[in-house]
C-alpha cells in the first residue's frame, strides 16, 4: 500500500471495475491480465463462488467469482470479464461484472472510509476515490480474497 | 500488465518456439563458466549449476517437496570427472523451464492437430503433412527433453553401502549389502525424494528384519544377513525393492499390535493386506532416539513419502525366509500415463499404474449393502464400488450401473472398483499441480491440461477409496460442506 509514497509520485493507478452496480478499483499493479471467461472446469466439493480453474497458458488458475460472493446474481455469456491477479506467489482469477477502465488517482483524492455499522465486514475496504462525480471503493484484493471462507491464502500467508 | 482480449492472445505458435530457443540459449550460456548467469547472484549461480544440489521440482510435487538439500552431499562431480562424456551442468530450474514450454508446444499442436481434423474439407494435403510433420518433431523433442531429467538410480543405491555398514554396527548385526539395477533411470525430481524412505525401509530391515548372527547360525541360516536394493524399470512406472533374508513377518502379531492400537481388523484379512498394517499411521512406535540416519518417525512416513510421489507400496514376506518390499512409481513426476474418463460430462485422468481391470459391469452383480454402499462382484471377489460421480459432485443424473464402465483400481493392496460413464482412451499428460495458485483437493491428486486446452482433474485413487472417502459424500446442506471444505483446507 505504499507503493505510491516510494515511487515519489503524487499518484496511483487503478483498474476500476464494476460490480452490482457499483465502482470498485483495484491496484493495477496486482493485475496480470484481463481476459474472457470460457472453459473453466469444475472443482470438486468447492464453495459456489469458486468456479473452477483455467488453463492460463499452461497455468492452473482458480477462478472465483465475486458476484457470487458478494451474493448478486451472476450470468455467462461471452461478454463475462475475468481479472487475472496476482497475490503474493498466486495468480487467481476474479470474475466481475465488467471493466471500465484504467484511472490515476492521486493521494488527494482518496478518502477514508467512513465509519460504518458492518465494519467487519468490510474491511478489505482500503479508501474511497473520487473523480468528477464518480466515487470508486478502493479494494485491498488480498483482504478481499483471503476471508475465512475462501481459505485461498492459507499456505500464503 | 497485459490487457488484452481472450480472442487477442498472443499467437501460441509463435510465441512458444520463441519462448524455447531464447531459453536454450541462455541455458547453454549458464554452463559456461566464465559467463555472467543472467538473473542470477554469483554466489548463487555456482551453487545453482549443479543439478545434484538443486531441490526436486517443487512445482511437479507440491506439497510433498520438502526442501532438503541434503542430495547435495552425494558425489556431486562424478559424471564429470570420469569417461570420455562430454556434460554440461544446467540449472534445474531452466530445464523444468524447458519442459513445461514443451508440454505447453504440445498442447498447442494437438489443438491445432484437432483444428485442422475439423476443417477436413479446407484442408490441403501441404497443410496435412505439415502438421503431422510437427507432431512428430514435438514428440521427439518432449522425449529428448524429459530425459534430461532422467538420472541413474546409482545416485542413490551409492548412498548405502556406507549407511548399512554403521547401521548394522548400531544394531549388532552382520549384512552385506547387494544392489542391482543401478543403471536404471529415473526422474531426479523422484531421486531426492526416494531417499528417504529407502533409508527407513533400510534401517527397519537391519533394526528388525534381520537376526542376529547367533540367530541366524541357529535357524540353519548363514550368520551375514543379506539385503538386496534393486531397481527396474517395467512400463511406465519404476519397482525399487528392499529385500532382506531375515526372520519375515508375523501375522499374529501384526494383527494383536493393530487391535492393541485400536485399528479396525480381521482375521480374514489377506496377507498383502496384514503386511501392510506396518505402514499404517500410529502403528510402529516413534523411537525416542533420533541420529544421522534421520529421526525414526514410523514407517507411515514412508507411506506418505512414497503416495506424494504418486507411487505405492507392496510388501511380501515369508516366516523365516525374509521380507520384501517393493515401491511402486510413476516413470517420471512430470508426465504420467493416464486413462482419460468421463462421468456427467466432465472428463478425469485416472493414473495408469492404478488402473487393474475394466468391465462392464451386469445388474446382477452389484450387491448394495446399507445406504448408498455397494459392492460388485468381480469372479469371485466382493470389490467396494465408489461413484466418480458422487465424489466429484457432479450434479445431474447418473446412469444406470449396468450402463456404466467399471474401472478396477489399485491402490496399496486394496482394490476397489470406480463407475465412470464411459471411457475416452488412454494418454500421456503432463501433470500440473493445483496448489501453487489453489490448495490440495480432496480425491484429486494434480491437474493437467487436455488437447482442447481444457483443465482436467488427474484423480487420486488412494484418496477415492472408501476407507478415506467418508467425507466425500455429497453434503446435505451448504454449512455441512463448508465444514468439509475447512477440513480439507487443514489437511
Amino acid at each position: 500500500m505504499s507503493s505510491y509514497e516510494q515511487n515519489g509520485t503524487n499518484s496511483r493507478e487503478f483498474l476500476v471495475f464494476s460490480l452490482a452496480q457499483e465502482e470498485y478499483a483495484i491496484d493495477i499493479l496486482k493485475v496480470q491480465e484481463i481476459r474472457g471467461y470460457e472453459n473453466v472446469t469444475r472443482i470438486a466439493n468447492a464453495p459456489d463462488f469458486l468456479k473452477g480453474v483455467i488453463n492460463l497458458r499452461e497455468v492452473i488458475v482458480p477462478i472465483i467469482d465475486l458476484r457470487l460472493k458478494l451474493k448478486v446474481s451472476a450470468s455467462y455469456d461471452s461478454h463475462t470479464v475475468v481479472i487475472v491477479i496476482n497475490i503474493n506467489t498466486r495468480v487467481i482469477g476474479i470474475v466481475v461484472d465488467g471493466v471500465s477502465d484504467v484511472m490515476a488517482l492521486a493521494a488527494e483524492q482518496i478518502f477514508p472510509v467512513p465509519e460504518m455499522n458492518a465494519g467487519a465486514a468490510l474491511n478489505y475496504l482500503t479508501g474511497v476515490g473520487k473523480l468528477d462525480e464518480r466515487m470508486f471503493q478502493l479494494v485491498d484484493i488480498e483482504k478481499m480474497l483471503s476471508s475465512e471462507e475462501l481459505a485461498l491464502l492459507d499456505k500464503a500467508a | 500488465m497485459e490487457i488484452q482480449d481472450s480472442s487477442q492472445e498472443m499467437d501460441p505458435m509463435i510465441y512458444i518456439p520463441k519462448m524455447l530457443q531464447q531459453i536454450a540459449m541462455s541455458a547453454a550460456e549458464g554452463s559456461d563458466e566464465g559467463s555472467p548467469d543472467a538473473g542470477l547472484e554469483p554466489a548463487q549461480a555456482s551453487a545453482s549449476a549443479s543439478l545434484d544440489a538443486e531441490p526436486a521440482d517443487q512445482s511437479a510435487i507440491g506439497s510433498a517437496g520438502p526442501e532438503s538439500l541434503e542430495t547435495g552431499a552425494g558425489p556431486a562431480g562424478v559424471s564429470g570427472e570420469n569417461g570420455g562424456e562430454q556434460s554440461i551442468r544446467v540449472d534445474i530450474n531452466k530445464v523444468d523451464q524447458i519442459i513445461n514450454l514443451v508440454g505447453e508446444l504440445i498442447i498447442t499442436q494437438s489443438m491445432l492437430d484437432q483444428t485442422v481434423t475439423e476443417l477436413k474439407q479446407g484442408s490441403t494435403p501441404a497443410l496435412d503433412r505439415g502438421v503431422s510433420l510437427l507432431q512428430r518433431n514435438a514428440r521427439e523433442l518432449q522425449e529428448a527433453v524429459m530425459s534430461i531429467r532422467m538420472v541413474p538410480m546409482e545416485q542413490v543405491f551409492s548412498r548405502f553401502p556406507d549407511m548399512v555398514q554403521a547401521l548394522a554396527a548400531r544394531f549388532g548385526k552382520d549384512v552385506t549389502l547387494h544392489t542391482d539395477g543401478k543403471t536404471t533411470e529415473v526422474d531426479k525430481g523422484l531421486v531426492d525424494h526416494i531417499i528417504d524412505p529407502l533409508t527407513h525401509l533400510v534401517r527397519n530391515s537391519i533394526d528388525h528384519g534381520i537376526e542376529s548372527a547367533a540367530e541366524r547360525e541357529a535357524g540353519g541360516k548363514p550368520r551375514q544377513g543379506r539385503l538386496l536394493l534393486t531397481a527396474r524399470q517395467q512400463g511406465g512406472s519404476i519397482i525399487i525393492e528392499v529385500e532382506d533374508d531375515g526372520a519375515g513377518l508375523s501375522r499374529e502379531k501384526l494383527l494383536a499390535r493393530a487391535r492393541s492400537k485400536g485399528m479396525q481388523v480381521s482375521d480374514s484379512m489377506s496377507d498383502e493386506e496384514v503386511w501392510l498394517l506396518i505402514f499404517s499411521t500410529g502403528f510402529s512406535s516413534a523411537e525416542e532416539d533420533s541420529d544421522e540416519f534421520g529421526r525414526a518417525v514410523g514407517m507411515d512416513i514412508v507411506k506418505r513419502n512414497v503416495q506424494n510421489l504418486g507411487g505405492y507400496l507392496e510388501v511380501s514376506s515369508r516366516p523365516g525366509r525374509g521380507t520384501t518390499t517393493r515401491i511402486l512409481l510413476p516413470l517420471t513426476l512430470a508426465i504420467l500415463e493416464g486413462m482419460l474418463v468421463r462421468a456427467g460430462g466432465e472428463t478425469f485422468v485416472l493414473p495408469l499404474l492404478a488402473v487393474r481391470e475394466l468391465l462392464q459391469p451386469a445388474a446382477g452383480d452389484i450387491y448394495s449393502l446399507s445406504g448408498d454402499d455397494a459392492m460388485l462382484k468381480v469372479r469371485e471377489e466382493y470389490l467396494p464400488v465408489i461413484s466418480v460421480h458422487e465424489s466429484m459432485g457432479i450434479s445431474g443424473a447418473r446412469r444406470g450401473v449396468q450402463d456404466s464402465i467399471a474401472v478396477i483400481v489399485e491402490s496399496g493392496s486394496k482394490r476397489f472398483v470406480l463407475l465412470v460413464d464411459e471411457l475416452v482412451g488412454q494418454q500421456q499428460v503432463v501433470v500440473k499441480n493445483l496448489e501453487s495458485n489453489y490448495r490440495k483437493v480432496r480425491g484429486v491428486s494434480a491437474a493437467t491440461i487436455l488437447g482442447d486446452g481444457r483443465v482436467a482433474m488427474i484423480l487420486d485413487v488412494a484418496e477415492l477409496h472408501p476407507s478415506h472417502s467418508a467425507c466425500l459424500k455429497p453434503a446435505v446442506g451448504h454449512h455441512q460442506q463448508s465444514i468439509a471444505m475447512r477440513e480439507v483446507a487443514l489437511a
